[in-house]
């Protein structure tokens, strides 16, 4: 039987509906969501480590551009290239979404010692 | 067996006590992907080593500010002093002696001249204008020579100020604060005023209450703590222990800021053509049965001024509070004498006392204390009647008297030669040359200078090698040196106590001393330049120099002992010296030099001697530069 590689918690918190408990991801959802979480990371966010982190909250402030997308993908390959060992990356792609002021992120990757790529795609977007 | 996973307690480094958190959750399998910084694991362990890394902190400060030794925060170092019953001094504002002459107007000739409390006089030091007052008003008598003269009348630096709180004994949280943190509280006068509608009950002045044991409730006392930002509070009893002021009462704070420390030594270059102070006076005297004014006063400088400091630090805090409270208030023992002078007399910057008995020769019934002070090398007459009248006879033995003695300062003279490696540096040899210079300055500053402070020959050759990577080694050499003013006028004999034994390998062997130029007769009564040496049989001699060659004129003109390391002078009776003071220079016998009871040993900035030489071949540079004059040194 296959053993599930990578379990974390979801940090959303969701109670399972069946067990109770609260809700765990596995394997490539684990990763996903660890892209996730590194890519809002702001740098500073994590005590004694400011180099941990993207600061995309910095260049969100500005307004959309098509500058900045790659001014982003950079902050987020290095950023995954980085501080998540677990991910063979193949590509980021950010696109300015000028009409929704927003840029859409997509992050194709291949799970270390896994075949298949995945695709993470987030929603960049000012909210204030 | 597996062993059983452990969290380490005593972490306090977040990353430490994120690792430890780690390594437990390598020991089960519930839980993995705490490795990743993106996993929410992760973001959950920082969370958890932050809020323990934190609580950490919080702790380790807390036991630290509970403790007078490692409190950090003023606040905290200034209430554990309270324990203990000990004040932070405030700044102290400098005292200047003068005396003033007053001329009336011509013609007049009055019984006496008043010069009301707090006239102005203004001087100045660095380009800067300080302003100094006369705190109580000077009633000046005609002297037989028809002169008004107030002789040794004490002026302070500083501005008078005043603030007054009406008393409201229904607000427990009033404060009687003084405003400025700049205060003097030497100076503070506190007067409690009645309402204006209450003609019986008068003006009243209170008093720092010193004594707890004395105090009743009727008792005009107030009593003073620091608080927030360096700020005096005046506190008053409770009506059981000491008068409690009644409501509507008005409290009348009197007393002056201060420039500190910056106004010292103001006065020191006063003569009757360049008056150091000039007054804003207008003096008040009755004649004729007129009231009249006069602004014709001049100031001259009796003692310059003396006694400003900053306000106490919170190293001396520590230092001074358990002292304080060990001397209770006397001098009993030699550090009582030192804890008290250093805490009334901020401008002390070393203190050392030994009994007469100890003292060479002894006397007995006596105590000797010696200052340093920051400002200068030595206590001016006025500071140091101040300093026995009102800080050691008040909490001195009776049958104990007091002398306060200069330092006697013996000066090092040391010459270096550092040999580097020009390759291994930038830097020109004149540079190196001023930065080892600034490294003896450094030493001079931080290892010298004060009471029971030896110089310690390897550590400043370590100094001297740290202060560049280029250099490789030094040689350094060490002379010592005493000052004095000889009288040109008439003989005298001269001590001079080293009390460090001199280089001699032998009767007989060559001379150590030397000394600067001075005049003095030679044995045809003609008035020659002249200078000293030893005969290296422990005797003294004067010489001249004679188409260079020395021609001794005296062969007995004092003693030296090289044991105890002292010279004689007898008789001597130069009529005039190079310089401001004869300089008399001894090579010593050991590396290392030690102060005795009131000696300070001083390195003058202008007696460095530094030179800088390139090592550029090693066989070659064991002959190079300056031969090494102590190979006999024991």
């Amino acid at each position: 039987m296959a053993t599930n590689r990578y379990i974390d918690l979801d940090l959303d918190f969701k109670k399972h509906p069946v067990t109770k408990d609260i809700v765990v991801l596995k394997d490539e959802n684990a990763v996903k969501r660890a892209l996730r979480n590194l890519v809002l990371l702001n740098h500073y966010d994590v005590r004694f480590h400011p180099e941990i982190g993207t600061g995309v909250r910095a260049l969100l402030f500005d307004i959309v551009s098509p500058a900045h997308s790659i001014s982003l993908r950079k902050v987020i390959s290095d950023a995954i290239k980085n501080f998540e060992p677990r991910v063979e990356l193949i590509d980021v792609q950010v696109v300015a979404r000028l009409a929704h002021n927003e840029y859409e992120v997509t992050i194709r990757f291949r799970v270390i010692n896994t075949q298949e790529p995945a695709t993470l795609t987030l929603a960049l977007q000012r909210i204030r | 067996m597996a062993t059983q996973p452990t969290i380490s307690i005593s972490d306090v480094e977040f990353d430490d006590i994120k690792d430890s958190l780690k390594n437990y959750l390598r020991s089960q399998d519930e839980f993995v992907d705490y490795d990743f910084e993106g996993a929410g694991l992760s973001i959950l362990l920082n969370i958890l080593a932050y809020n323990t890394h934190y609580m950490a902190y919080y702790i380790n400060m807390l036991a630290n500010e509970s403790f007078l030794d490692s409190a950090q925060v003023r606040n905290s170092i200034v209430s554990h002093a309270k324990h203990v019953n000990y004040t932070p001094q405030s700044r102290r504002a400098a005292d200047a002696v003068v005396n003033i002459t007053v001329t009336p107007i011509l013609g007049d000739e009055p019984s006496s001249i008043t010069i009301p409390k707090d006239s102005m006089f203004t001087a100045s030091k660095d380009g800067t204008s300080y302003v100094f007052y006369n705190r109580s008003s000077l009633i000046i008598t005609k002297d037989s020579d028809d002169n008004y003269i107030s002789t040794g009348a004490t002026i302070t630096e500083g501005t008078p100020l005043s603030f007054i709180y009406t008393v409201n004994n229904q607000d427990p949280d009033q404060k009687f604060i003084i405003p400025e943190n700049t205060v003097d509280t030497t100076s503070l006068i506190v007067k409690v005023i009645p309402t204006l509608n209450d003609v019986n009950d008068p003006e009243t002045i209170y008093s720092l209450s010193t004594d707890l044991t004395t105090l009743t409730s009727t008792s005009q006392v107030y009593f003073l703590q620091e608080v927030d930002g360096g700020k005096f509070e005046v506190v008053f009893g409770d009506d059981v222990i000491g008068k409690k002021p009644a409501s509507n009462q008005l409290i009348f704070l009197d007393y002056m800021t201060t420039n500190g420390l910056l106004a010292n030594n103001i006065g020191s270059a006063d003569t009757p053509n360049t008056p150091t102070f000039s007054a804003t006076v207008d003096a008040e005297y009755t004649f004729d049965g007129q009231g009249k004014f006069t602004s014709d006063v001049d100031v001259e400088v009796s003692s310059a001024s003396f006694g400003g400091a900053v306000a106490e630090s919170n190293a001396s805090i520590r230092f001074l509070a358990p002292k304080a409270y060990e001397a209770q208030s006397r001098s009993v023992t030699a550090l009582d004498y030192q804890t008290n002078i250093i805490d009334a007399f901020p401008d002390a910057e070393s203190v050392i006392a030994w009994g007469g008995e100890d003292n060479d020769p002894p006397i007995y019934g006596k105590v000797f204390v010696s200052v340093k002070p920051k400002s200068g090398v030595i206590l001016s007459d006025a500071a140091k009647d101040d300093i026995i009248n009102n800080v050691l006879k008040p909490k001195n033995l009776v049958t104990v008297i007091p002398e306060i003695v200069d330092p006697d300062f013996t000066y090092i003279l040391p010459t270096i030669e550092v040999i580097y490696d020009s390759r291994l540096t930038t830097k020109t040899s004149a540079t190196l040359v001023t930065n080892v210079t600034n490294t003896i300055k450094n030493y001079n500053n931080t290892e010298l200078e004060k009471f029971e402070k030896t110089l310690r020959y390897s550590k400043l050759l370590k100094d001297i090698d740290d202060t560049d990577t280029a250099i490789l080694h030094n040689r350094t050499a060490i002379k010592v040196q005493k000052r004095f003013k000889p009288d040109t006028s008439n003989r005298a004999t001269y001590t001079f106590k080293f009390n460090n034994a001199f280089f001699h390998t032998d009767d007989g062997c060559a001379t150590i001393v030397s000394s600067t130029a001075f005049t003095i007769l030679d044995n045809s009564a003609v008035a020659v330049t002249a200078y000293l040496d030893d005969d290296g049989n422990g005797n003294i001699r004067t010489y001249k120099i004679v188409k260079n060659v020395n021609t001794i004129i005296n062969a007995t003109a004092g003693t030296i002992d090289y044991i105890k390391g002292e010279i004689i002078l007898n008789d001597f009776a130069p009529s005039a010296f190079v310089g401001d003071e004869l300089k008399i220079t001894v090579t010593p016998r050991q590396f290392d030099v030690k102060p005795a009871s009131s000696q300070i040993l001083i390195i003058d900035e202008t007696d460095i001697a530094v030179s800088a030489t390139v090592e550029r071949d090693p066989d070659k540079d064991q002959v190079s530069g300056t031969p090494f004059p102590f190979s006999l040194q024991s």
